[in-house]
């Protein structure tokens, strides 16, 4: 008998007696007690740190206060009028603000600084080195914000139930406020969770924290304005179908955004060797699939120059992923490469969601060309199904993109008229030169991009810092530079889109998206893709060398355990008759 | 049923911090059941060694295995058989010790019976149970060190890593801790332990290994080191009458060096071993010398690590 099984002997008697349920309530505590056994850990943790902490007493106790002295003030205000005026809309504003600040900006940079203080003081370490996973201790920590969350709302829900009761406001209306802040809260939150794995370890993280801070107060800003004007409306929104497709929109690019943040928080605190990249690839791809569904629903919907909008945005996407991807480490490690696709058909659909920087260009590039494909060749098929024969689409330069003026229709042209002052007329040929170019660019920035990483990572490794800094700076570059050359040439100043702006993507992009193709068009049509080719050819040698990378079988000590668990899950053999 | 092959295996560590070089090419074994003490100066890469176990950092080159699992490739199956105490206290604001515990047992996959058993376990282990309800950050040092080393066992796991686990402890805790060390050794656990205080190592461990600038300098014994060094064992004897002529006799044998005389008490360093000792206190008899006491020693550790390092830091 071991030292331990004497310590254990000793205490065995105290722990029957304490299990054994008596009463009723004993057997619910009993109950409690087995449901809290399935909770994530950090949850519990969370709950029983964070809840004692004083900045949560404080906050908790000075909502409560805020929401009880603006009641008392509020109905004092309103004096005898509470019995027939409406005026819960204004007693709503300012409960809404006691809510949404510990809701939008507390509780975010609470969960911000929970991972990242841990994470400075080495506790997250021995986290890290116990059985859970990156994911366990990402959801762990949302829960416990969750459960705080609930805690601040349960604090001013009464006050919000007030101002139903003091009309002006259908409950429908004051659900909906909640839901917004709610879902805002638990995105901000996950934004803090994702600043805090930026912060390098055992290191001071003052430059994430006040860049979060500043985003949580524009989006504590953002919200107010956002509920004070549903509120307003007087739920006329809200009998709009419209404004729930616009929510419903709003929701698929919270949910893949929500996605995307948790899965690059995830990788950042997933160990190196562990594929930290396919997720996020496939959560990218999916992202990129809704963008396009709702671009097609829309043009579809309404017509206009959404198409324009979804290329622009997609464009944006790819390079901020190729931005992470092309700077992944080159060498796959022994754990990745024991599951890489083996037959053909896997290697060939599938070796482009494996890490590497090879591949994440290759995958940029092919979402890329498959968006310019899925974007160019339905419009056409949409503009026969409208009867419209090429030109399709006439909108103004001053309206808003894809929503101004009515469609007049006429001849086969649609008309947007709005408070424009000029009208230009966009092709179908307009949509497939946007695509070309836009897809060049992407190609050509990250092209270069991938081989300075590739340069820096002959010296150390590629942090996700330089990634940024090096994609950004190439950009800006070649944005900044031919600007500012123009705009000190006298001549050129007043020029508009010149050729010289051939490496301004955004400029270019901006000209094709709202005014056309610039009239240097087939130097932008011939000459990026060309430059694009080039770029990407050269980036070929490299991507080669992770072709070749094959499965490799787990080590023997691996498999010989996978085997014995899998023995163990498999249970005893089944009996075969009555006598086995 | 155990495998065949060592708990912990280092093989051609290296670790780079830039141009410095923390572990350069260090190799070792810890067998199942052994205590191995690991040191060195400070700086010599006794903790980043002992990370890289641990699974917090990776080498810039080699492997280390955890019961035949990689930390570079398996760390996941590496941290279930590992219990690592660092030499810091990780900072828990608002927890009791009972909560501390009982968060790592959950953490570890512990559910119901299983980790109250583990909690009970572990805080009559390391005599905790009265402090089950304290807050964690209003411990001594000495109770934060059992609670850490509570937190490193609570899984059971086979193989313990403690850095520097005695370090800024009063006697008593250091008693109680090396007690407990040995308690965990015997059953039946590797474990790995660092520490400063070399007649503390020498105690408990069945092997060491000296480490310095990176450089595994010796691992084996303190004998086999010893040995491999060409020890010498420290002889002294008191006489009555002149000590000249025995320095003199001595001085004429090719296996003593470092003759001191101190009064009556003459010293000297020694290459052979006891039994050639005995034979030249028979010498020193029959030769007419007049012996009131002869006796000698093995190296300590603490000598050993003398002779072995040079003090070097980087």
């Amino acid at each position: 008998m071991t030292s331990f099984d004497d310590a254990m002997g000793e205490a065995a008697p105290l722990e029957i007696a304490a299990v054994l349920p008596e009463t009723r309530w004993d057997r619910i505590e009993s109950l409690l007690a087995r449901l809290s056994e399935r909770l994530n850990p950090i949850l519990v943790k969370e709950a029983r740190q964070a809840l004692r902490s004083r900045q949560f007493i404080t906050t908790f106790f000075l909502m409560l206060s805020a929401g009880w002295f603006w009641s008392i003030l509020g109905l004092a205000l309103m004096g005898p009028a509470v019995y027939y005026s409406t005026d819960g809309p204004s007693m709503f504003y300012v409960y809404h603000l006691i809510l949404a600040f510990p809701l939008l900006v507390i509780a975010p940079f609470a969960a911000f600084y929970s991972l990242a203080s841990e994470r400075q003081d080495r506790t997250y370490e021995l986290v890290s080195i116990t059985n859970l996973t990156a994911r366990q201790i990402l959801s762990g920590k949302l829960c416990g914000i969750m459960l705080q969350m609930m805690i601040y709302l349960s604090a001013i829900f009464p006050c919000l139930a007030f101002t139903y009761l003091l009309r002006g406001l259908d409950i429908f209306t004051i659900l909906l406020a909640v839901i917004y802040t709610c879902c805002m809260s638990l995105g901000l939150s996950m934004l803090g969770l994702l600043l805090a794995t930026l912060s390098p370890p055992r290191q001071r993280h003052i430059a994430n924290a006040v860049l979060l801070a500043i985003v949580l107060l524009a989006s504590l800003l953002i919200n107010l304005s956002w509920v004070f004007g549903m509120i307003a409306s007087a739920g006329a929104m809200v009998d709009s179908p419209v404004f729930w497709q616009q929510n419903l929109a709003l929701l698929t690019c919270y949910a893949n955004a929500f996605a995307l943040v948790f899965l690059a928080a995830r990788s950042q605190l997933t160990t190196v060797c562990q594929n930290r990249s396919t997720a996020l690839r496939i959560a990218l791809v999916v992202a990129q699939l809704s963008l396009l569904a709702w671009m097609a629903w829309s043009q579809l919907r309404w017509g206009g120059n959404f198409v324009f909008g979804f290329i622009f945005a997609s464009t944006v996407f790819w390079w901020f992923a190729g931005m992470f991807l092309i700077g992944e480490p080159p060498v796959l490690s022994a754990r990745v490469k024991r599951d890489l696709p083996q037959s053909l058909l896997g290697r060939i659909f599938l070796t482009w969601f494996t890490p590497g920087p090879g591949t994440g260009y290759m995958f940029v590039v092919a979402n890329m060309v498959a968006m310019s494909l899925l974007a160019s060749l339905p419009f056409g098929v949409l503009a026969r199904n409208f009867r419209v024969a090429a030109p399709v689409t006439v909108f103004t330069t001053a309206a808003p993109p894809g929503t101004a003026g009515a469609n007049t229709g006429g001849s086969g042209t649609l008309v947007y008229s709005a408070a424009a002052t000029t009208t230009v007329r966009m092709t179908r040929v307009d949509i497939w030169e946007t695509c070309i170019i836009a897809t060049s660019y992407v190609v050509i920035y990250l092209g270069i991009g991938k081989w300075i990483m590739w340069t820096i990572s002959r010296f150390g490794e590629v942090r996700l810092a330089t990634r940024v800094l090096v994609n950004v700076l190439l950009v800006l570059a070649g944005v900044f530079v031919p600007w500012i050359i123009q705009m000190t040439d006298r001549d050129l100043r007043n020029a508009g889109y010149t050729l010289l702006q051939i490496t301004n993507p955004i400029w270019t992009l901006w000209e094709c998206c709202y005014k056309g193709v610039p009239i240097v068009g087939p130097v932008l049509v011939w000459g990026l893709p060309a430059v694009a080719l080039v770029c990407w050819l050269l980036n070929l040698s490299s991507l080669t060398s992770e072709l070749k990378q094959v499965r490799i079988p787990k080590p023997p000590r691996v498999a010989e355990e996978d085997a014995q668990r899998a023995a163990e899950a498999a249970g005893p053999p089944a009996r075969t008759s009555p006598w086995n | 049923m155990p495998s065949s092959h060592p708990l912990i295996e280092l093989s051609h560590l290296h670790r780079n911090f830039g141009r410095t070089k923390a572990v350069c090419d260090v190799s070792f074994e810890v067998r199942r059941g052994g205590v191995f003490g690991f040191i060195g100066p400070n700086g010599a890469g006794k903790t980043t060694s002992m990370r890289i176990l641990a699974t917090l950092d990776l080498p810039t080159a080699g492997n280390a295995l955890v019961d035949g699992f990689s930390v570079l490739e398996d760390p996941d199956r590496v941290r279930r058989r590992l219990g690592f105490m660092p030499d810091y206290f990780d900072t828990q604001p608002n927890v009791l010790v009972a909560e501390y515990l009982d968060f790592f047992g959950r953490s570890y996959g512990l559910v119901g019976r299983e980790r109250q058993r583990a909690l009970r376990r572990v805080m009559s282990f390391t005599k905790l149970d009265s402090l089950a309800e304290k807050p964690v950050d209003g411990l001594s040092k000495g109770m934060k060190q059992r609670l850490c080393l509570g937190r490193a066992m609570i899984h059971d796991p086979p193989v313990m890593i403690l850095d520097e686990p005695a370090a800024g402890l009063d006697p008593r805790a250091r008693i109680q801790l090396r007690e407990m060390i040995g308690q965990l050794a015997a059953d039946g656990k590797s474990i790995l332990v660092s520490s400063h205080i070399l007649t503390e190592l020498a105690e408990m461990c069945d092997t060491v290994a000296i480490i310095e600038q990176g450089r595994l300098l010796a691992v084996g014994t303190v004998e086999e080191i010893n040995r491999a060094r060409q020890a010498q064992r420290n002889v002294h004897l008191r006489i009555l009458g002149s000590t000249e002529n025995v320095s003199e006799w001595l001085a004429g044998r090719g296996d003593v060096h470092d003759v001191k005389i101190d009064g009556d008490a003459i010293e000297f360093l020694h290459d052979g071993s006891q039994q050639v000792e005995a034979d030249m206190l028979r010498d020193l008899v029959l030769a007419g010398f007049r012996i009131v006491a002869f006796g000698s020693r093995a190296k300590s550790l603490e000598d050993v690590f003398m002779q072995v390092t040079e003090g070097l830091v980087q």
